[in-house]
């Protein structure tokens, strides 16, 4: 009878074993992604509660997506629904890399990106583009904005405020009392 | 009938574990989105404000982010929570039918149980026996343990029908806390009027092979109003310890014409009888809390020549608590509360020669705590306070020789401060506490954590570092012995030994690591290591030399509580989670070992000799009574969605302890040895199912030791308390219904 208990467990044990294998290997390894189409209703918001030099409220907004990231298919849908500003057709453009950023209202860097940022503030100079960064910590280092989720997973935003000012652009108090300010 | 069993549990567990979520894939549908996508850029900024930054979070994500506050007071996710963590849900109880606490916790990697004295069963964390106040037991606050030991009482005690999570640490607390959380914390947080405005009742019972394992009744009304809310539970019961045969010794006044002791069945004479009340009432940010918690147990140890057991141990316990929240602003909130405990000991038909060890009447804690959290901006929080507390101790008259006085007292001040810094790159939480003890001076207890979850949530990271300092207990000083003793009326039939107190006390200091990864949405993966050293540790043992044996007998000497040099554990721990809407599966293992730590001969796998020089260690790599190496599984799946089937189980490694051994015809021939138990496994199976033919009708049946194993509990440590049987298999049926109060009509 002790040898019969002994097999059972055996027995047990490798099924478990074998049904934790099938799952690790046969089920797509997606772990709690981003959802940037909240990042892209957040966009949105900033370009209707922040005010860019009237000189470039006459033409298309551009946002730019430097690095590979998701939300440029969201960010893509948003422009085909919606018009920023006082009603300016929303144009996304791919940019591949640093010297390709130009006359854009806003540069979103990618988190695959963020180690690029001194060189991108340097492209950038004084022009009045928004950099919105994926990564935690970024508004810190001189981004105008950068991401961030609360303990409770919610999406909220950093601003740092004196260089979003120093690049001419004001941003609304409302706005601001969703984000944090950090310089 | 075993194996047949057996198979259709395996059959049950691979299809849980391998084929059904392509099934149920199948069965999920997609949420619909019954705004056009136009309409969520149209949002305003306050919606903005809660929208979380994942979506819809699957059922995993939901509970690894569930939000706690056991290890920082400050509410955050299980990830990002300086502390390695195990959280139960009130769903995980209800869909496993867990009879009482011993199963709930049992699920926990290194959490075990074994034989404390006279029966009681006590808890050990990481191969480290905790019971003697070294893990803190809240429930809604309030510290159950009792103060005069600081012991932990298990076995149909504790109701967990009421519990809505438990949040545990699987490391020291004490940083927060205060000495009994030096190994743990184990914070049970039950159901109120935010839960239930309403009345609900339950009763459970069970039936073991030859005597019912217990019949307990569980009461619960609670009503809110717009300014008050008043909230009562009740939990009345009986239960057995087991119903199979234990070496129980005669009692003195039968052992010297029965002998040493015999083999009865503990079947209807091992109870385990629970009462408990909890009140709370609260008006505006003011609560009143009352828990009423009284509860014995038959001491299985000794029998009489009906070989029956008749003494009873037990405790009447009752704590009391007035606590004001003061918000003062959105970022500062003021806490002071107002906590009275007090403890009578439960002796029922204990035997002279047993009653002069019972030292008190009454014990009570009186304590006044204020905390502040402040938080300082959205990344940086502060919690401090300071703690006074009293405990007071009134001696039997058989106890004074002991005590050396009738009362006694102690203080207490704490001061604690903590600091919360959520950086970019780590989130670090340093903390401190410093105690000055009317008996045993200052302390100082720091503690730091680092965290970090990485982009993407796939990762999370965990290093941490905690001192702990714990003052001896009132009960710890009044066995204490410092090596000395007089032998008290020498040479003279009524002479006895009379120790001299003397004690230190208790520092450990934990190392810990984890990492965790989240496979996919439902899965996740976490692993943590752990280094424990425990320095002049408080250890229960029996003492003895050649004096004593000279000046009384072989086996005579005294049980007291003495500071040894060093000892400790280091292990790992992993834990596998799977979730999703139609079902969960998770399994953990957990391994310490002692090999490279200084080892205590009172908790050493050695030879059974009442003369410690004489025994020789057995096995260098774990201690008495905890086994090494342990897994659990927990699966569940919601055949529909108001009903579940559940599979739990858990197998031990080998463990050992003491018995008797026989050494000859006589009825004293009776010695102790050493034995081995070989690996072994407890499977459960329940069947729930919540509202049915109505709502609020929930029923369950199951069996626990599904495979009838004999599982003994062991003493972790050198006596010769036999081993305790657990129950054998044990049918459960489970019933409760609830309903809500009807929400008043509001005039027109």
């Amino acid at each position: 009878m002790k040898k019969g208990k002994k097999i059972i467990g055996t027995s047990v044990l490798k099924l478990l074993l074998i049904a934790a294998g099938v799952w690790l290997f046969s089920l797509p390894a997606v772990a709690q992604d981003i959802d940037y189409k909240t990042q892209s209703l957040f966009i949105y918001k900033f370009t209707k509660y922040i005010t860019w030099p009237q000189a470039l409220s006459r033409n298309d907004f551009v946002i730019g997506v430097y690095g590979n990231s998701p939300i440029s298919e969201e960010l893509q849908v948003m422009a085909s629904l919606k018009k920023a500003g006082e009603g300016q057709r929303i144009v996304i453009k791919r940019i591949n890399s640093v010297d390709e950023i130009e006359n854009l209202h806003i540069l979103y860097v990618a988190s695959s990106k963020s180690r690029e940022l001194r060189s991108i503030l340097d492209k950038i100079g004084k022009k009045p583009t928004l950099v919105v960064a994926e990564r935690d910590g970024l508004a810190k280092k001189g981004a105008s904005i950068n991401f961030l989720i609360m303990e409770n997973n919610t999406l909220k935003f950093e601003v740092n405020r004196s260089e979003l000012q120093s690049r001419g652009l004001s941003i609304s108090d409302e706005l601001l009392k969703v984000g944090f300010i950090v310089g | 009938m075993r194996i047949q069993l057996s198979r259709i549990i395996i059959c049950i567990l691979f299809c849980l574990t391998g084929t059904c979520p392509y099934l149920k894939a199948q069965i999920e549908k997609p949420e619909t989105d019954t705004l056009s996508l136009s309409d969520f850029y149209d949002m305003t900024l306050q919606q903005l404000d809660s929208v979380k930054a994942s979506g819809v979070s699957s059922e995993l994500e939901k509970f690894i982010n569930s939000l706690i506050s056991v290890a920082t007071q400050k509410s955050l996710s299980t990830r990002n929570t300086p502390g390695i963590i195990t959280l139960i849900t009130e769903e995980e109880i209800k869909t496993s039918g867990a009879r009482d606490l011993i199963d709930v916790l049992r699920q926990v990697p290194g959490f075990d149980f074994a034989l404390d004295g006279e029966g009681r069963v006590g808890i050990g964390i990481r191969g480290n026996w905790a019971n003697e106040g070294k893990v803190l037991l809240l429930i809604d606050g309030q510290e159950m343990n009792e103060i005069y030991t600081a012991n932990l009482f298990f076995g149909n005690h504790y109701p967990v029908e009421f519990i809505k999570r438990i949040e545990i640490i699987r490391g020291p607390g004490s940083a927060i806390y205060g000495g009994f959380a030096e190994f743990g914390v184990i914070n049970i947080i039950t159901k109120g009027v935010e839960d239930l405005n309403g009345i609900s009742v339950s009763a459970v019972y069970g039936q073991m092979q030859k005597t019912y394992g217990r019949h307990n009744l569980y009461l619960y009304g609670g009503k809110k109003w717009k300014n008050a809310a008043l909230s009562l539970s009740l939990f009345n019961g009986g239960g057995q310890r087991s119903d199979r045969d234990h070496y129980g010794f005669y009692n003195d006044e039968w052992a010297d014409s029965l002998g040493a002791g015999a083999y009865a069945s503990l079947a209807g004479n091992s109870e385990l009888n629970p009462s408990y009340s909890n009140l709370l009432f609260t008006w505006k940010k003011l609560s009143f809390r009352s828990v009423g918690d009284f509860y014995d147990v038959t001491d299985i140890t000794l029998i009489d020549n009906n070989k029956k057991r008749r003494s009873q141990y037990g405790i009447n316990n009752t704590y009391h608590e007035l606590k004001y929240d003061f918000k003062v602003s959105e970022k500062l909130k003021i806490t002071p509360k107002l906590n009275f405990i007090l403890q009578f000991p439960v002796r029922n038909n204990v035997p002279d020669s047993i009653t002069r060890y019972d030292q008190k009447n009454f014990i009570s804690r009186s304590k006044a705590n204020i905390t502040a959290s402040y938080d300082a901006s959205h990344r940086t929080n502060f919690i401090g306070g300071v703690e006074y507390f009293n405990d007071f101790a009134r001696a039997s008259s058989n106890g004074v020789f002991r005590v050396g006085d009738k009362n006694v007292s102690y203080h207490n001040i704490a001061a604690f401060g903590q600091g919360i810094f959520n950086l970019p790159f780590v989130n670090i939480t340093a903390g401190i506490r410093y105690d000055w003890n009317s008996s045993f001076g200052s302390a100082f207890v720091p503690r730091l954590g680092l965290t970090k979850r990485l982009p993407g949530n796939k990762w999370h990271f965990k290093l941490l570092l905690s001192d702990v300092f714990r003052a001896p207990s009132i009960g710890n000083v009044v066995n204490s012995f410092n090596g000395n003793y007089t032998i008290v009326n020498p040479g003279r039939p009524d002479r006895y030994i009379l120790p001299e107190k003397g004690i230190k006390p208790e520092r450990t200091f934990v190392a810990e690591a984890e990492v965790g990864y989240q496979i996919n949405s439902r899965m996740i993966l976490t692993a943590n290591v752990f280094d424990m050293t425990i320095r002049n540790p408080i250890v229960y043992y029996f003492y003895q030399d050649d004096a004593i044996r000279d000046a009384f007998y072989e086996n005579a000497g005294i049980n007291v509580f003495s500071n040894f040099k060093r000892t400790g554990t280091r292990g790992y721990e992993l834990d596998y989670r799977f979730k999703t809407k139609w079902g969960s599966v998770s399994a953990n293992y957990s391994f310490y070992s002692l090999e490279s730590k200084p080892r205590i001969a009172a908790y050493s796998v050695s030879t059974f000799n009442r003369n410690p020089e004489k025994r020789a260690e057995v096995n260098n790599n774990q201690v008495l009574g905890l086994a090494n190496h342990k897994l659990n599984v927990n699966a569940t799946y919601f055949i529909t969605q108001n009903f579940s089937a559940n599979v739990t189980a858990t197998f031990y490694g080998k463990r050992y302890g003491y018995d008797v051994l026989f050494t000859g015809p006589g009825k004293f021939d009776v010695d102790g040895q050493l034995i081995r138990r070989s690996p072994v496994g407890l499977a459960n199976l329940y069947f729930h199912y919540q509202n049915l033919f109505t709502k609020g009708l929930d029923v369950g049946i199951g069996a626990y030791n599904l495979f009838n194993s004999k599982y003994d509990f062991l003493q972790p440590n050198f006596a010769l308390n036999t081993p305790v049987p657990g129950p054998s298999r044990e049918i459960i049926v489970k019933a409760g219904y609830s309903f809500e109060f009807r929400k008043k009509k509001k005039k027109v």
